[in-house]
């Protein structure tokens, strides 16, 4: 019986250990990576790109599914981004409601004659409309059959665009104006070929909003949404910055992502019946370029550039965190074969594992080590001091970790205007690990379990998550 | 091992490593409120010396370098702005560059005149010679150096342009251009290597906002030996003043078929209309695979075309078992080349299959800008 | 009360931009309205009569291509001469500045003396 419980404490022991000396290695190299972007930053005029007339062309693709309320001024916004060459195409993914009608009028819209090689699979476009102003012949939108998930609606759009280059969002995120020239900088400054590059998001719940442009960002008020925005401001601060520095991320996220066309084409689009679908993208062109022997980097900027409204509901949160769980699960299951896979090089060796590891396991590691606490409890078999100690360091250690990520951002840009926010957001960091993380774990496991499940019962239970969800597919919330 | 981590667990000896983890995560953390508060305060102090000094410049430009017909000497003194004091100078120096890149022709010239009487230049020269290391700061004096048309030690100068770091070279490359023009060509593109597809676009966009029309021959720096970005870069000035060099591009083509240099090659071939080439870019087609290559080599016979590739076109658009994307291309390039292909057009339209017209109309249609 | 000066809506979102053609305009004897958004210039251009408009290109809400298609398609003021000012600097911007109805296009850093000349070209002297 001893023997049973070192071992398992063994594997406990060692799991923590690793999981502490990535946070510390991640805590000195998210520095470094955005030091090293601010240095060139502070180097140059970003006009620079802004103005000049061999920037390379970006199509801007964005999903729409019955956003009637908000379509037109949320494309209005993307129509006056600061890039001197770019398209906006609106992927109208078979909306029930007035979408299209209000699209139409606005903007001037009718249908015209098109061929589209359908060079990524997509559910069929039906028709594709241009604007008969001038000022808007950046615009392009296009009417779809619904294909019941983002990849598909995604996918139409990158069949349409024209540009080398895809911006992928969501018609509900809130750019900042010169998003398209920060990510072109980031691809364009790169040593070798930058197939994706992502930026830091946040969210637009209680900032002030108006007519699709952000007039002022703020903390969010809703305590969950503020959950968010400081999980979001960690990871992508200290996580996707370190990661940055070793080229090794793993994923950019679905609301806001640049793609380089060539190899999202090559690499077969979006997979609709992911419901990870950015995630599981990303990690197919990684091993795409590792396939063909390609050097490849995969990149993210400190920088705000996207503001998403975050499910400020408990059943909205979970219902969007089981997805996630869900969907990691079926890249680990689809992709296992670059697990420690040298062929995969970085990817195969350590994104991929890192993964599987760390992201994957941690929430049945953290379920299975409160199960093992409450066996020895009811045995007494533990050191109460000791226990306790370690109890206040790890909390400690995550609230410093949580701090330092506010740290980080701040000393990219100062984004709160009022004072209080910075204090507040501080202050969450204490309350995370009590009420926040519980949620997370909790859906996480709750993902893995469906997925399971859900295996069983074939892909029935998944399309209709797509379709009859009365809300933005699922994948379209993200 | 496991032994070990039992023990560390059952806390035989190990707990002050855990307390000392926990002193310095709160240790840390306090530092990290501390960094925060900075940032605060730094900002706050920033945005206070510029509401302040704001004002007092740009009425005082308005005065002295709008209203008045004074190009230099100044009264600064006017001011009373501590240029000593490191926050001060760097409000004053936001302020300055943004009036520079706002107000252009004469104006412009007082508004650098203006800057240099404010003493930048001395700052700027100091810091090239000292700070030679920190990037930041030399890449920053090299620009304001240019922007107020100061020139350079020569021995200093030589230095920056051989610096091991990328941003150096390419920010004193920028300098030279601004202050010497066409002169600094030769000595620009003689010691461009290592350069990204933005320091390309950065060198390209100096060159061309320099007002320069000449006849510099930028074709004589094509090298297949040097990288896509340097070569790129040179077929980008090629392309914008007009400089066709047939054989140099054809010998980027040849000599790797396959890379992107090539791929732009091929491009500049037809932006530059090297009409010459129409035939070889057909042969060119007919042994390639690369679907992207294809397209390319179609594009540029449409720019090109003299009605030598009509026929060739012509099969390549009734071939049905092509990718969409190829026939529309071959067909667009024939209707590019029009007056050659008028008849055939004609003839084309008059055989059509309805996915052929369908195909026809979208490639013609006025409101499709981009395909 | 008949107020006989030429009237010019300048929209620029750069304060010092902005604030530098107020300067030179009014110096001139021009009366000016000011914008900081599409929105906002929208506005004006639909209630208040105009002689001339400066516009920017990239703006907030509403790009300055689409400010020229409005007033071009609008009851009032459709006659309006129009200079573009932009940093845009490509053969595309310029011919689709054109394109959609403006008269005039400068490129910035801008010339003080330059665009009052241009300005007089189009509606004489304030």
């Amino acid at each position: 019986m001893t023997h049973f419980i070192s071992s398992v404490e063994f594997i406990f022991g060692l799991y923590c250990l690793l999981l502490l000396v990535v946070y510390v290695m991640l805590f000195r190299i998210s520095s470094l990576s955005i030091r090293e972007n601010l240095r060139k930053r502070n180097s140059r005029r970003i006009q620079t790109l802004m103005e000049s007339e061999i920037a390379p062309g970006v199509s801007i693709v964005a999903p729409a599914y019955n956003e009637s309320v908000t379509i037109v001024n949320n494309v209005r916004s993307l129509m006056t981004l600061f890039y001197p060459r770019y398209e906006v195409v609106i992927v109208n993914d078979g909306s029930k409601d007035d979408t299209l009608a209000k699209l139409i009028k606005e903007f001037d819209l009718v249908a015209v004659d098109f061929m589209v090689d359908y060079l990524v699979p997509c559910k069929e476009i039906k028709a594709i409309y241009k604007s008969r102003d001038i000022s808007h012949k950046r615009l392009t939108v296009v009417d779809k059959i619904n294909g019941g998930s983002k990849a598909d609606a995604v996918n139409a759009g990158i069949n349409v665009a024209a540009f080398p280059y895809i911006l992928n969002t969501d018609v509900d995120c809130v750019l900042a104006n010169d998003t398209l020239v920060y990510l072109m900088e980031a691809v364009l400054d790169a040593k070798e070929r930058v197939i994706a590059v992502g930026a830091t998001l946040r969210m637009s719940n209680s900032s002030y909003v108006d007519s699709g442009m952000l007039v002022e960002a703020a903390l969010p008020k809703p305590i969950l949404a503020r959950f968010q925005e400081m999980e979001y401001i960690r990871s992508y601060l200290l996580g996707k910055m370190g990661w940055n520095y070793l080229n090794c991320i793993p994923n950019v996220s679905g609301g806001l992502g640049l793609f380089d066309k060539e190899i999202l084409i090559a690499a077969g689009g979006y997979d609709p019946k992911s419901l990870g679908e950015d995630m599981e993208m990303v990690t197919r062109m990684c091993m795409k370029m590792c396939d063909n022997n390609e050097k490849y980097e995969v990149k993210y900027i400190p920088q705000t550039l996207c503001w998403t409204e975050g499910p400020d509901s408990l059943k909205m949160l979970t219902r969007q965190r089981i997805r996630w769980a869900r969907g990691l699960m079926q890249i680990m299951r689809t992709h296992r074969k670059a697990f420690f896979n040298p062929s995969y090089r970085k990817f195969g060796l350590i994104v991929f594992p890192y993964n599987a590891i760390f992201e994957f396991f941690a929430p049945i590691m953290e379920i299975l080590g409160i199960f093992f606490y409450i066996y020895l409890i009811l045995t007494n078999g533990i050191n109460w001091q000791m226990a306790i100690l370690l109890l206040v360091f790890v909390y400690m250690f995550s609230v410093f970790l949580t701090s330092f990520s506010i740290l980080l951002d701040n000393y990219v840009y100062k984004y709160y205007k009022r004072r209080e926010d910075i204090v507040r957001l501080c202050l969450t960091a204490f309350l995370e690990p009590f009420i926040y993380h519980p949620i997370i774990v909790y859906s996480s496991i709750k993902g893995y379990i469906q997925e399971l499940f859900g295996k069983k019962h074939a892909w029935g239970e998944m399309k209709r998550k797509g379709t009859l969800t009365p809300l933005p597919p699922d994948g379209v919330k993200k | 091992m496991m032994h070990d981590i039992r023990a560390f667990f059952e806390g035989d000896g190990w707990p002050i490593l855990v307390i000392a983890a926990l002193v310095l995560s709160v240790l840390f953390w306090t530092a990290s409120l501390i960094g925060i508060a900075f940032f605060y305060y730094r900002d706050y102090r920033y945005r206070r010396a510029y509401s302040r000094i704001y004002p007092a410049l740009r009425d005082f430009i308005y005065e002295h370098v709008l209203a008045e017909n004074r190009t230099s000497h100044f009264p600064v003194e006017k001011l009373g702005l501590d240029l000593n004091n490191k926050l001060v100078s760097k409000v004053v120096r936001h302020v300055l560059h943004e009036f520079i890149f706002t107000i252009g022709g004469e104006k412009g010239q007082s508004m650098r005149h203006l800057f240099n009487e404010l003493g930048f230049d001395k700052e700027a020269q100091y810091e090239i010679r000292h700070s030679a290391t920190n990037m930041v700061t030399t890449v920053r004096s090299l620009a304001n150096l240019a922007l107020m048309k100061v020139s350079i030690q020569e021995k200093i100068l030589d230095q920056l342009l051989k610096s091991p770091q990328v941003e150096i070279r390419v920010a004193a490359s920028k300098y030279l251009l601004q202050v010497e023009g066409e002169h600094a060509f030769d000595r620009v593109f003689e010691g461009l290597y290592g350069i990204s597809q933005l320091h390309a676009i950065d060198i390209f966009q100096t060159i061309v906002q320099g007002d320069y029309f000449g006849d510099y021959i930028f074709s004589q720096w094509l090298d297949v030996s040097k990288s896509f970005e340097v070569n790129s870069l040179i077929m980008d000035l090629m392309v914008y003043y007009q400089e066709l060099n047939e054989a140099g591009l054809w010998e980027l083509i040849n000599a790797n078929k396959e890379t992107k240099t090539a791929l732009k090659a091929v491009n500049s071939l037809g932006k530059l209309l090297a009409k010459d080439s129409e035939e070889r870019l057909q042969e060119l087609y007919t042994g390639e695979s690369s679907l992207t290559a294809k397209l390319e080599i179609l594009k540029a016979l449409g720019r090109i075309g003299q009605g030598k590739s009509i026929d060739f076109l012509y099969r390549l658009f009734i071939d049905s078992n092509l990718p969409l994307s190829l026939r529309k291309h071959a067909y667009r390039s024939l209707v590019a080349q029009k007056p050659y292909s008028t008849t055939l057009l004609r003839k084309i339209d008059g055989e059509l299959d309805s996915e052929e017209s369908k195909l026809i109309r979208s490639v013609n249609h006025p409101m499709v800008h981009y395909i | 009360m008949w107020d006989k000066k030429k009237r010019i809506l300048v929209v620029e979102d750069n304060e010092i931009l902005l604030s530098t053609m107020q300067f030179v305009l009014l110096r001139e004897g021009y009366d000016l309205l000011l914008a900081k958004s599409g929105k906002e210039a929208l506005s004006l251009v639909s209630d208040e009569s105009i002689d001339l408009v400066i516009t920017d290109l990239a703006l907030p809400f509403a790009n300055g291509f689409e400010i020229i298609d409005r007033i071009r398609k609008s009851n009032t003021n459709n006659q309006v001469p129009v200079i573009i000012i932009s940093g845009y600097r490509d053969d595309n911007s310029i011919v689709e500045g054109f394109e959609v109805g403006a008269n005039d296009y400068i490129k910035k850093p801008i010339s003080p003396s330059e665009l009052i000349s241009r300005v007089r070209l189009r509606i004489g002297h304030a």
